[in-house]
């Protein structure tokens, strides 16, 4: 007896300081997380809770804030970065920080074993072609935390109720336009005054890469008279066009853009130009029984990839970090835990940069998120980014002002033309902006995947 | 007694030799306790106000994205691609306008109602001191947030009341060609409480039996306030001047950032935004955005020496 309870003893002990032992190894371990607080809310929380849980010891410390840019820029002169960081792309550069060597390239993360299959690696599951935005020399930096994507959004019940046909192509949509002036509706409706990117991103993006894949390519990349290319003309025409005939809410361009998307949820419009947080954004405001579904751009002709603009939220590391494993964990259970994942599209109700996303997590999304997902997943839609504002932020003020001003019927398309073509001149002769490259390879081989 | 004058020296004459020694201890001890308490203040000024002000300039000289610690020394390069900007000369040219408009509006204003109200014999004359003052003490984002609503071409407060009366809305914050008064306003709404209690003050100093003897010599209002009123409030008013110059380029970001963040297509554009756009807005120019903010700090201070020279006349003392 008296050999047994000394056994048990002696295996209690043992197991406490195996346990200890365990524990030791991140006590006084620190990881450091800094956020901008916008529509994605406090999801690093779930994540970093996680890592609180299973790694005993570890203290993690997370600051969320408006002015999170402005607190990276001085952290950084502090050379006292964090480990993770997610600021606004329209506050930080971050293409110029890494060109400058701040940002960690990602490749350390590619054989972090999954928590759900650790048969596979964070390589396996990622889905590389929503993170273009931060791949420069052959390696990515930036990862999405939260993916958007845009397309155009109606009311599935407006649409039974008025008997609207759901348009599979870009003469169905136009014809459209008829229907919903005699109701006392426009077609369509997209944010222009303080939109920034909206008009480019949401509306034009799609319909120039639906008439020609190229044509967008070479915006990307900066090619002198990009803008003058018989495509680009053709999608501006086309715009012009439901603006001429009446079918387009001229109001978006005196309204911002919460005022704008009210227009939508009051119904004035059938279809709105916008991205895939519109419906967590306007919660609350949706009248009863607006049933908001995705609708996949038109494309020009019926059996045509449609295109849409992925918009993510991104975080990169420090290539000051000293905490390796940690931010190995951090992304590890952020991509591949689905009960962290869970609790972050709780609070972001949008994508993540994984695989067949809409097939796991596509339950817990919103309807009118998920229909888009599955749409992506399956390869009826092929997601593109546009690097343009990232690459010349100072073309945002530029897009928007000309945006409104063609809606406004200010600005005819030729000038719009030449005033852009101009700007890329400006840009081109200038020494001092560096010249991005635009990779073209992932949406060419989606597009031959797709056909 | 009231004395309206240039000021004398009033100090006594130098007394003998005994009192030269004890004058020049009790002298000593006086700059001392001056220095000693002037010195937080100084320190305070040297190091966030002179320094910054040293270091921005030294900042401007270099091509600097504000990610990192890399700079590159360009000299003057900042100042002479300045100088080609368009965006500069547009931000420029909407600086002075909407600045100049914004200090005649308030201080003409300002002297006029704090007389106005002073002189009234209105019941009401506190209720309607409070209601000028108050927009001065709402935070600038209230503010702001306030009179976007209020502008609103769709569902704003003021198109809806003009739409009452019949006559047409305006795009007051979103049309080229008017959105500059629009922010002005909103400026002249903001400060003008501040400016008008601050020289209500100074009018209530001046002795009541200085209007009394005028107004038997036969002075009206108006001759009271031109030859009374302003000439002994000028000091307080040249003082506020610099004052509002040197203030109001912040309250003027504030507007402009929060109503019109310098648009449509840079109608609104002013000095500070643009320098804001440049480096926090995302453009990661620092170095550049440097140079603008060192010609904001030689146009303030040349503002405001002129106008102290412009505004300088003989002192009158109560």
């Amino acid at each position: 007896m008296k050999k047994l309870l000394s056994l048990l003893l002696c295996l209690v002990l043992l197991g406490s300081v195996a346990s200890a032992l365990a524990q030791a190894d991140y006590t006084g371990r620190k990881l450091d997380v800094l956020f901008m607080v916008g529509g994605q809310g406090q999801m690093a929380d779930p994540i970093l809770d996680k890592l609180e849980e299973k790694l005993p010891g570890l203290e993690t410390t997370v600051i969320y804030d408006h002015m999170a840019a402005d607190i990276l820029r001085n952290r950084t002169l502090a050379n006292d970065m964090p480990d993770i960081f997610d600021v606004n792309q329209g506050f930080y550069d971050y293409l110029s920080a890494i060109d400058e060597g701040v940002v960690k390239p990602l490749d350390f993360l590619y054989d972090t074993p999954c928590v759900d299959d650790p048969s596979k690696t964070l390589k396996d599951i990622l889905n590389f072609q929503t993170m273009n935005r931060g791949y420069v020399g052959g390696k990515y930096y930036m990862i999405p935390d939260t993916l958007y994507t845009s397309g155009l959004w109606y009311d599935a019940k407006m649409f039974r109720d008025k008997g609207y046909e759901v348009p599979k192509t870009w003469d169905e949509f136009v014809a459209l336009g008829e229907k919903a002036k005699a109701d006392g509706k426009y077609l369509l409706l997209y944010t222009t005054k303080y939109g920034g990117e909206y008009f480019q991103q949401y509306w034009f993006d799609p319909l120039l890469l639906s008439l020609d894949v190229n044509a967008f390519g070479d915006i990307q990349n900066l090619k002198e008279n990009a803008w003058s290319n018989p495509a680009v003309r053709k999608a501006l025409e086309l715009t012009v066009d439901l603006i001429d005939k009446g079918y387009v809410d001229q109001v978006s361009g005196t309204l911002d853009i919460p005022e704008t998307q009210m227009e939508f949820c009051n119904g004035n419009a059938l279809f709105y130009a916008c991205g895939s947080w519109l419906e967590a954004e306007m919660a609350g405001n949706w009248p009863e029984g607006f049933e908001l579904t995705y609708l996949a751009f038109p494309p020009q002709k019926e059996g045509e990839p449609s295109y849409n603009v992925v918009a993510p939220v991104v975080s990169a590391v420090a290539v000051t970090t000293k905490n390796e494993d940690l931010v190995k964990e951090y992304y590890r259970y952020m991509l591949s835990d689905p009960e962290t994942i869970e609790k972050i599209i709780g609070f972001t109700m949008n994508g993540l940069p994984i695989k067949g996303f809409s097939e796991k997590y596509g339950h817990l999304l919103p309807a009118s998120v998920n229909s888009c997902w599955q749409q992506i997943d399956a390869g009826r839609v092929l997601s593109v980014g546009d690097s343009m504002p990232l690459f010349y932020n100072d073309c945002v003020d530029l897009l928007n002002d000309l945006s409104g001003a063609l809606t406004a019927k200010t600005m005819s398309v030729d000038e719009y033309i030449d005033t852009l073509n101009q700007y890329f001149a400006e840009k081109i002769a200038d020494e001092d902006v560096v010249k991005r490259h635009f990779d073209m390879e992932g949406i060419m081989e989606a597009l031959k995947e797709y056909r | 007694m009231t004395t309206i004058g240039s000021g004398q020296n009033t100090a006594p004459a130098s007394g003998g030799a005994g009192g030269k020694v004890r004058r020049s201890h009790a002298e000593r001890s006086r700059r001392w306790f001056i220095f000693l308490f002037s010195v937080p203040a100084l320190a305070f000024y040297f190091f966030f106000r002179f320094l910054p002000s040293i270091m921005g300039f030294a900042i401007s000289l270099f091509n600097w994205k504000g990610v990192s610690l890399n700079m590159k020394f360009i000299g003057f390069d900042n100042y002479s691609r300045l100088f080609q900007d368009s965006v500069f000369y547009k931000a420029l040219g909407n600086h002075f306008y909407i600045y100049l408009l914004n200090t005649a509006i308030v201080f003409v204003l300002a002297i006029a109602l704090a007389v106005l109200i002073t002189n009234s014999k209105l019941r009401e004359r506190n209720f309607y001191r409070i209601m000028l003052f108050f927009p001065s003490v709402v935070p600038a984002v209230i503010v702001n947030v306030l009179w976007v609503s209020v502008y609103n071409p769709n569902i704003g407060m003021l198109n809806s009341l003009l739409g009452m009366l019949g006559i047409a809305g305006q795009n007051w914050i979103g049309d080229g060609a008017i959105v500059k008064n629009s922010l002005i306003f909103v400026m002249v709404w903001y400060s003008l409480g501040f400016y008008m209690v601050l020289f209500m003050a100074a009018v209530l100093n001046i002795p009541a039996d200085l209007f009394e003897a005028s107004r038997i010599d036969g002075a009206g209002t108006v001759r009271q306030t031109f030859s009374i009123t302003i000439p002994l409030i000028w000091e307080q008013v040249r003082t506020a001047l610099v004052f509002f110059i040197v203030t109001s380029c912040g309250v003027g970001f504030n507007v402009v950032f929060m109503l019109t963040k310098g648009g449509p297509s840079k109608a609104s554009e002013i000095l500070p935004s643009y320098m804001y756009l440049l480096s926090f807005g995302g453009q990661s120019k620092f170095g550049y955005a440097m140079s603008v903010a060192v010609m904001i700090m030689l146009i303030t201070t040349f503002l405001a020496l002129l106008l102290l020279r412009l505004t300088k006349r003989e002192s009158h003392e109560i």
